[in-house]
């Protein structure tokens, strides 16, 4: 019985972390929309949307590093919407 | 300690150089400090006390001091110490050409703008142990987009920090889940660790300082120039109407080169007064010729006691 129970647990444990991890899935992928976005409103100006004053985008441009990377791929990836689908579905 | 700081403002030729030297001189004539700055890119000042100048410092008489800011340094600057952080921090600089960039930002739209508030925030510490500061601004254009430039900045910034706490909240989720390594080494989560949060706040603060001297009537003064023709009074009409807008008062209105125009396209002084009341209107008279140093003083009489 105790063993049942033992086995029960574990498998219950495995399911949370699944979940769990599909949830932090969901909430990292939005992460990388947020600070990709992030990085484009501070340099729309160069694909033509409103942008903040270019003292604003170039006093933080130095602490950019990890949203331009990511913009950048984004951006590389933009014309392969099978790829991001794919992702999302976690295929 | 500065008393307070003065601001000329008005379309290009009314005579705010002219009315800038006048209060100065006067200024320094009383016995005080007096530091004299000319933030518009095509600078004048010198070529009105008819003295040589350059880009420096140069003592006018007595306790007068007056530059031609050099906008173009401070820009250079700023990109040079920007491109100076970035070659520092960045571990993957083939993503971007900076010295490239430097060329090309060094021109931008809002680069001058931006240079003049790096000038005000200098010319403000260095010469703070002066007893006034008079500035003589660019034309009406730049000027109106140089004032409107921190309130810009403070719009973005709210939105700005508002994104960047909501990005802080997702890292901070992914980090308690799954541990300290999930986000790669460095990534902060929290507004105190965040260099670029904390840019902004940095940003916010300089951004604040202009922005609330700008509407202090105590510390500051802006004095509006303008000739008796149409063009220059409506001119002055639309920065009364923008300068209200953003809450930044106005002190005196100088009515210069008084009794030069004339005939169908004359703004009289009446009309002046009524357009611009309860603001005091002063007139300056129309003189012939080259303006000695002691002519620009005597421009002064009546109007500059009101400023102090």
């Amino acid at each position: 019985m105790s063993e049942l129970a033992k086995r029960l647990l574990e498998a219950l444990r495995f399911f949370s972390q699944g979940f769990r991890e599909r949830a932090v899935d969901t909430i990292e992928k939005e992460l990388s929309e947020m600070e990709s976005s992030f990085a484009l409103l501070l340099y729309s100006s160069l694909v033509g949307l409103p942008s903040p004053p270019p003292l604003v985008g170039l006093s933080l441009l130095p602490y950019m590093e990890r949203e331009l990377s990511i913009m950048l791929a984004k951006s590389r990836h933009l014309d392969d919407a099978w790829a991001v689908w794919a992702d999302l579905a976690d295929i | 300690m500065m008393k307070r700081v003065y601001f000329f403002l008005g379309k290009g030729g009314v005579g705010k150089t002219t009315s800038a030297a006048s209060l100065a001189l006067n200024l320094a004539r009383r016995g005080f400090s007096v530091f004299w700055a000319s933030i518009d890119p095509a600078h004048n000042l010198w070529d009105v006390l008819g003295m040589e100048g350059g880009s420096g410092v140069r003592r006018v008489e007595g306790e007068l001091w007056a530059q031609e800011v050099d906008l173009e340094a401070y820009i250079r600057r700023f990109l040079a110490d920007t491109t100076c952080r970035m070659k520092e921090l960045y571990r993957h600089l083939q993503i971007l050409n900076l010295e490239g960039m430097l060329d090309v930002l060094r021109y931008s739209p809002g680069m001058e703008e931006s240079a003049v508030l790096f000038a005000l925030r200098d010319l403000m510490e260095t010469h703070r142990d002066k007893d006034y500061l008079v500035i003589d601004t660019p034309p009406t254009g730049l000027t109106l987009r140089i004032f409107s430039l921190p309130f810009s900045i403070l719009l973005w910034i709210d939105q700005l920090k508002k994104w960047r706490e909501k990005i802080l909240e997702r890292r901070s989720i992914v980090r308690t889940i799954k541990g300290k390594e999930a986000l790669g080494e460095g990534v902060a989560q929290d507004r105190e660790g965040d260099k670029v949060y904390r840019e902004l706040e940095r940003q916010e603060e300089q951004a604040r300082y202009i922005a609330g001297l700008l509407q202090d009537g105590c510390r500051v003064a802006n004095v509006l120039v303008m000739n008796q023709d149409r063009l220059s009074f409506k001119e002055s009409c639309r920065i009364r109407s923008f300068l209200e807008r953003v809450a930044i008062p106005l002190r005196l209105i100088l009515l210069n080169k008084f009794g030069l125009v004339e005939g169908g396209e004359i703004v009289d002084e009446a009309k002046v007064v009524e357009a611009f009341s309860p603001l005091p209107v002063r007139t300056l008279p129309f003189v012939r010729g080259d303006l000695e140093r002691e002519d620009l003083v005597s421009l002064g009489r009546g109007w500059v006691e009101e400023l102090m």
